[in-house]
């Protein structure tokens, strides 16, 4: 969980986070990446899996959030060599005020890996509109036994579902806590329990003002 | 443009033959005259065209085909050997597109309810044609389509369904296009008009099915307006002869809060080519395009979707699904346009194949042109193969391989069945889905 | 129950509503129709509190309360529900959670204890056997992929589980097929009590065969132009819209005047 100071709202002071990691599986191996990412001023990160057994298996769990002037860049790279390796991406990507999101992953089954798998999927939710997200995903397969999904959304918070949640007895606040917990429940199911009741906390801290 | 026409050369001695033959006065004999001018000028598609890129018909060009004159070729024993089930509505059939009243059986539809022949609509009254003006050759536009603009060229006969505001058609309207070429490959050219009116409610089922070696091509246009408030739910069961080629466009307008959806299977054919376009043109509408297609051999198989989110507040489902087995080949290109006006627009679009054999191929391009900011627009595609894991799975449970894939099959079409209303067409997809599936994937 | 007076109100910067008046007492169900564009959703807006409407003159008083002055959920908590013209989806949020989290905010509210997991599934199952829901409707995030039918659907099952006092249905038939229609019916007329009012707008006269209301209005240009019982749906069926242009709007403010007056005259 990252939670370096972002600066103020113009983004000046905040730090900048440039992060390499790396992961190698080998045969029936497992490497997890789950990583709530809500601080510094810049953040490129992309804590990649090697998959070189043959069954081993990679995953990528990412939260990201940019509130006012801060950017966010950050994925996975999930190579696989081995056979019947798996990997699943699943990358939540949250931008309010001008904060800007980015995924950038790459998915590479070599000639070898027969059989192998991965699923990926990138959600961006933008909150306001002075904010981005965009999503960069590479895929180079070299195999024809291999299966690859990939599922891309971006959505807005909008007025509308605010009022629609309201009109339902909620107060604001409420709303957009449900709304963007609800996003990111794939990735927060995937941490211990009291880790993921810190993550929301933190996530309503930073998101705090940039709605109504 | 460096387009080729090889083969749109004998269509001008033929249109030439027809305007002698047959003329056809007013609207309908400049509309024609329109469409061949359009045809002429753009010749058949190449695919140096981006939306014909993986679709090479040269087989199709190359063929003489000679437009279906106003005989029906085939008798009942071939039209029965076609015939789809049906589930008690009324069927009108045509032969080679023309209409054969000694097949059909329009009766018990409700008032408010015109079901007929485009030549009946014609010859019924003074000016029958002039209520269709606004939609016949309206809403499937030919200026740049060559197989609309040649289906519209030589427009003689079809089925019009005219429902009134407020009217409910309980049962599936079936309409069967068979075609066969006897000695000399044919043009068969179905064509279909739907105007649903406001509020009204009906279902359309439409059969293209052939039979014999010879090679014949059947290039079919429907239109559909869909009126506010109306529902309209169509299905296209696309089983030609193996020889066969079929090019078919679907062309629909929905009106304020109107639901359209289709369903679109096509399954035989050497190379078949299906076309939806639907725009969306009136606030909070809805529209549903599905998609089962199945390919064997050296099967082409192409659908090509466009929805057009022309005003706000409209919701779009697009689920096409494909199964390809031997060296067959399929394309899938899905694309959504959002116009500027067209805010709150909701649409989601999803391609799944399944390849059963290592030589089948399948290219799927999603292509969506956003004008509009506040939209929510999904698309995914996936390849795959059978599981097989879940195959040794069900083996080990002591399935057969055979029965093991079936059941596998079935599972991924299932979400595709659940949503076809009519059991009889529900059925015949059971039973295709079973014959279709051999054993070893080489056919 | 619910007291509009010579309500006014802008949607962006343009004049919508220009007086509305209408009375609307317990137990009673009130159809209001016109044409495209009329200022129906915007009543219904201005009475939910949406952002984005502004009103400009008038009152609106909801069991006595000054319904204006009252923040979007508290309207929600003191009774009053809207069924959206376009349901909102929100993706990721479970719909049974978004109306479980609604219902005890309502139940707070009553002073009513919350609901636990086991009340509340027992309730809901009630509840969606009444609009004929699929389960897994429940366990989907909210409306989100959802077709229109069950969105709609949804919507009235939201309205079956919260037990509002005033229920305010914007257009929940446009675009069904009458199987949905009926089905949706169904469920509005179960959930009609004397303690219960419905405000039931719609564009489309076959909803009234099934929803049969109490009384009709006709709004045009911003006013209520003319009111009646239910043969007036019936009335506007045959002619239309159009003749209405001919009659002069109801007088702004009625004060007084009653629906009840209106519609035995
Ligand atoms: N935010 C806005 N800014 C400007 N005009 C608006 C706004 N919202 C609505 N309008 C306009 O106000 C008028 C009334 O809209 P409203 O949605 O209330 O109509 P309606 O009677 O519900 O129509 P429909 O039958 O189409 O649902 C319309 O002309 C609409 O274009
Ligand atoms: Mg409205």
């Amino acid at each position: 969980m990252q939670n370096w100071y972002p600066g103020d709202k113009d983004g000046k002071g905040g730090i900048y986070n440039f992060v390499t990691k790396r992961g190698k599986a080998l045969a029936n191996a497992k490497v997890t990446w789950t990583q709530v990412e809500t601080g510094s001023a810049i953040t490129w990160k992309y804590p990649s899996c090697i998959l070189q057994g043959d069954n081993s298996v990679g995953e990528f769990y990412s939260v990201a959030v940019t509130n006012n002037r801060q950017q966010a860049d950050t994925g996975t790279k999930m190579v696989h060599l081995g056979r019947n390796t798996r990997s699943t991406i699943v990358s939540k990507g949250i931008s309010a005020g001008h904060g800007q999101n980015t995924y950038r992953g790459l998915v590479r089954i070599g000639k070898g890996a027969r059989g192998a798998r991965n699923f990926s999927q990138c959600d961006s939710l933008l909150i306001g509109d002075r904010c981005g997200a965009h999503t960069f995903p590479y895929l180079e397969v070299k195999n024809t036994s291999s299966q690859v999904e990939h599922e891309a959304s971006t959505s807005k918070i909008g007025e509308d579902q605010i009022f629609y949640c309201r009109q339902r007895g909620l107060s604001t606040e409420d709303a957009v806590n449900l709304i963007v917990n609800g996003f990111c429940k794939e990735v927060f199911r995937e941490l211990p329990m009291e880790f993921a009741v810190e993550a929301q906390k933190l996530l309503s801290v930073s998101l705090e003002g940039s709605v109504g | 443009m460096p387009q080729i026409a090889i083969g749109a050369d004998s269509y001008a001695a033929q249109f030439a033959t027809l305007k002698g033959t047959a003329p056809a006065a007013g609207p309908l004999g400049s509309l024609r005259d329109d469409a061949f001018r359009c045809f002429d000028r753009l010749g058949f598609p190449t695919t140096r065209l981006e939306e014909w890129r993986f679709t090479n018909i040269a087989p199709i060009v190359d063929t003489p085909f000679q437009a279906a004159g106003a005989a029906a070729g085939s008798g009942r024993e071939v039209v029965d050997a076609l015939r789809p089930p049906r589930s008690g509505g009324p069927e009108l059939v045509f032969v080679n597109g023309r209409f054969a009243p000694e097949l059909s059986d329009a009766s018990g539809l409700p008032p408010g309810v015109r079901v007929r022949s485009l030549a009946a609509t014609a010859d019924a009254e003074a000016g029958g044609l002039d209520a269709l003006a606004p939609y016949l050759g309206r809403l499937a536009r030919f200026e740049r389509h060559a197989f609309t603009a040649l289906n519209t060229a030589f427009l003689a006969d079809g089925a019009v369904i005219e429902v009134d505001g407020g009217v409910l058609v309980d049962r599936p309207i079936h309409l069967l296009f068979a075609s066969s070429s006897d000695a000399a490959p044919v043009l068969s050219q179905p064509r279909v008009l739907v105007v649903a009116g406001a509020s009204s409610e009906l279902r359309v089922v439409e059969s293209h099915a052939g039979a014999g070696d010879v090679p014949y091509l059947s290039n079919a246009v429907t239109e559909v307006s869909v009126a506010e408030n109306a529902v309209v739910d169509h299905y296209t069961v696309v089983r030609e002869a193996p020889a066969a080629f079929h090019v078919g466009s679907l062309a629909v307008r929905i009106g304020r809060a109107g639901n359209f959806s289709s369903h679109a299977i096509t399954a035989g054919g050497a190379i078949v080519r299906h076309e939806a376009g639907v725009v969306l043109g009136g606030e909070g509408g809805e529209c549903t395009l599905n998609g089962l297609y199945l390919a064997n051999g050296r099967q082409l198989v192409d659908n090509q979707t466009t929805i057009d989110h022309a005003m706000p507040h409209c919701d779009s489902h697009e689920l096409y699904k494909g199964i390809l087995d031997g060296r067959s080949r399929a394309v899938f290109n899905g694309k959504i346009i959002v116009r500027l006006d067209a805010q709150k627009t909701d649409a989601k679009q999803s391609n799944k194949a399944l390849l059963l054999s290592e030589d089948a191929q399948i290219t799927t391009k999603p292509q969506l042109e956003i004008f509009a900011d506040d939209v929510k627009c999904t698309h995914g595609a996936t390849v795959g193969q059978l599981d097989a894991d879940a195959m040794f799975y069900l083996r080990s449970r002591a399935l057969s391989e055979a029965q093991a894939r079936q059941l596998l099959i079935h599972a991924f079409a299932a979400d595709l069945l659940g949503h076809i209303k009519v059991e009889a067409i529900r059925r015949q997809l059971d039973a295709l889905l079973l014959e279709r599936l051999p054993m070893n994937g080489n056919g | 129950m619910l007291e509009i007076r010579n309500l006014q109100a802008k949607a962006g910067d343009r004049q919508i509503l220009n007086g509305i008046d209408l009375t609307v007492s317990p137990g009673e169900v009130h159809a209001i129709m016109g044409p495209n564009g009329s200022g129906k959703s915007t009543l219904a807006g201005a009475l939910a509190g949406r952002d984005g409407i502004e009103v400009t003159g008038g009152s609106a008083t909801f069991k006595g309360q000054d319904l204006l002055e009252l923040e979007p959920e508290e309207r929600a908590r003191e009774g009053l529900f809207l069924a959206f013209q376009y349901p909102v989806e929100i993706p990721g949020v479970n719909n049974a959670y978004l109306l479980k989290a609604a219902l005890n905010e309502v139940r707070k509210h009553r002073g009513q204890p919350e609901l636990d997991a086991m009340d509340f599934m027992t309730l809901v199952r009630k509840r969606m056997s009444l609009l004929e829901m699929d389960d897994a409707l429940l366990n989907r995030p909210v409306n989100d992929g959802f077709s229109g039918g069950e969105k709609k659907r949804n919507e009235i099952f939201q309205l079956a589980v919260l037990e509002p006092t005033l229920a305010i249905l914007d257009e929940t038939d446009s675009g069904l097929d009458i199987d949905a229609l009926k089905t949706v019916a169904g469920g509005v007329n179960a959930m009609r009590s004397p303690e219960r009012s419905m405000v039931v707008v719609t564009h489309y006269q076959r909803l009234l065969h099934y929803i049969v209301p109490d009384f009709v209005h006709v709004l045009a240009r911003g006013r209520i132009v003319k009111s009646g019982g239910k043969e007036l749906a019936l009335e506007l069926e045959e002619k239309g819209y159009g003749w209405l242009d001919a009659e002069p709007a109801r007088p702004a403010v009625a004060s007084g005047v009653s629906l009840h007056e209106t519609s035995t005259a």
